[in-house]
């Protein structure tokens, strides 16, 4: 019997086989034990995508509690790149609510295909109303932010301090991402959502492409650029970077 | 002096162009063979391209390293506000109903506009021209005291000029007169017809925007 763990691949799904594929795909990987290690991280894909696709089919009938495990799986994905796009937690948190609002709406408007890169479009575009929208309010700050970032324990800082490293390493790493942090969102919307979404979520340039409905010329162009740009706005700060840590 | 620093400039933009682009597309493994060999020599022989690779790699792996946010509430919905979220079928009725309400409107004003009402109208103006004055009654001049010594629309210009001195006698009722007064009420009940679906219409919409979905209430 395969241990099936699903939402947890930072790789794109594979193209979603229909609702009623789903029990075919189950059978199948409970009646071949003896599958090669690709095969089975294939089938699980397969059996993530399929199961989406399920949830999605239920929640467009009205099942509510669908939608919420849909709601529970991509939650943290979506308030990430709301954070980095946004650089402020409250509006970060607003725009996830209405993404999740809006992706409940428009269900009837989903045509298949990746349903994260569906997703996090509408998170995108929240994210840009929400910012056309926070330059009338005060932002919070982005040091809070990653302070409460590192509650969570799971971040790099996190490791770092479990593993002994020396405190001035840490002290230093922990300004670098505060100032990776800023410096992001001096970068142009356009470029922000794509460096975002390729060194911060991890998705492929051809998801970049689906989720900003850009051509992959454009994600490459975008992409080089904001990292350029980020790069020279934290050589700015040359004497931060000092030995190891000099960009 | 200018043109040494702008070709100074220019090359190194070219450089730039040429080399940094690929460096980003190998950093994320996506620079193919050729190309993967070519960028592989010249930073063998190019240290300030090899430095912001370097600086680029850096700068890439900061991002990665970017700690995930705490989320500050779960944004599962709860069954009020995926109701408020969903529209009523009432919504989606009163939504078609005034659609409708503005094509029949629609239709109307332009079939007004391109005279296909006023058709019948035209004759008969025409036909009130050509008639003989002592055929048609006077309207809103002085009754006639003293008999027209020519006829009776020479009468009826000059009382349109405001000296009406010699009008025609009272004559019979006309045969067009019914005419007019038909096409006037065709007229009237098309202009009702229009204004009640002009309500209609702002009546459906303003109910259907009652009924819109709205954002609901944030936790």
């Amino acid at each position: 019997m395969q241990v099936i763990k699903l939402f947890n691949s930072k790789k794109n799904p594979a193209p979603a086989p229909a609702p009623a594929e789903l029990e075919a795909v189950e059978f199948s990987a409970d009646s071949a034990p003896a599958l090669p290690e690709l095969r089975e991280v294939e089938t699980n894909q397969d059996i993530e995508a399929a199961r989406t696709e399920t949830l999605v089919y239920q929640a467009r009938n009205g099942d509510l509690t669908a939608f919420n495990e849909l709601v529970t799986c991509y939650e943290q994905r979506v308030y990430n790149l709301s954070c980095r796009l946004l650089g402020d937690k409250d509006a970060a948190a607003d725009a996830t609510q209405d993404t999740f609002w809006q992706a409940y709406k428009a269900l009837n408007q989903y045509r298949g295909g990746s349903f994260k890169s569906w997703l996090l479009r509408i998170a995108s575009n929240q994210c840009y109303d929400q910012m056309r929208a926070k330059a009338r309010r005060p932002a919070a700050s982005l040091d809070a932010l990653l302070e409460e970032a590192e509650e969570t324990g799971g971040s790099i800082l996190g490791q770092m301090e479990d593993s002994g490293a020396d405190p001035q390493d840490h002290a230093m790493r922990r300004e670098m991402l505060r100032e990776v942090s800023e410096a992001l969102q001096q970068l142009p919307y356009e470029q922000r959502l794509v460096v975002v979404l390729s060194d911060v979520q991890g998705l492929s340039y051809e998801e970049i492409s689906e989720v900003t409905n850009a051509s992959l010329g454009t994600v490459k162009s975008r992409l080089n650029r904001g990292r350029l740009k980020l790069r020279e706005s934290l050589q700015k700060n040359r004497e931060l970077f000092d030995g190891k840590f000099r960009l | 002096m200018n043109e040494v620093r702008e070709l100074s400039q220019s090359g190194e933009n070219s450089h730039e162009n040429t080399w940094l682009l690929q460096i980003s597309l190998y950093i994320d493994k996506r620079l193919e063979a050729p190309a993967l060999v070519r960028l592989e020599q010249h930073l063998s022989g190019c240290s300030e391209c090899r430095q912001q690779l370097a600086g680029l790699r850096q700068t890439v792996q900061l991002l990665n390293e970017l700690p995930q946010p705490k989320m500050p509430r779960s944004f599962t919905l709860t069954s009020a506000q995926a109701r408020a979220l969903r529209p009523r079928p009432l919504y989606h009725m009163a939504q078609a109903a005034a659609a409708i309400a503005a094509i029949f409107l629609a239709i109307s004003l332009i079939l007004d506009y391109s005279g296909a009402f006023a058709s019948k109208v035209a004759p008969v103006s025409q036909a009130v021209v050509a008639t003989p004055a002592e055929e048609l009654p006077l309207v809103g001049t002085r009754p006639p005291t003293t008999p027209c010594p020519t006829n009776g629309l020479a009468c009826a210009q000059s009382g349109l000029g405001g000296e009406v001195t010699s009008p025609a006698p009272p004559t019979p009722a006309p045969t067009i007169a019914p005419i007019v007064t038909a096409t006037s009420d065709n007229l009237v009940s098309i202009r009702l017809a229009q204004i009640l679906l002009t309500g209609l219409v702002l009546v459906l919409a303003a109910f259907a925007f009652s009924l819109r979905p709205r954002a609901p209430s944030r936790r």
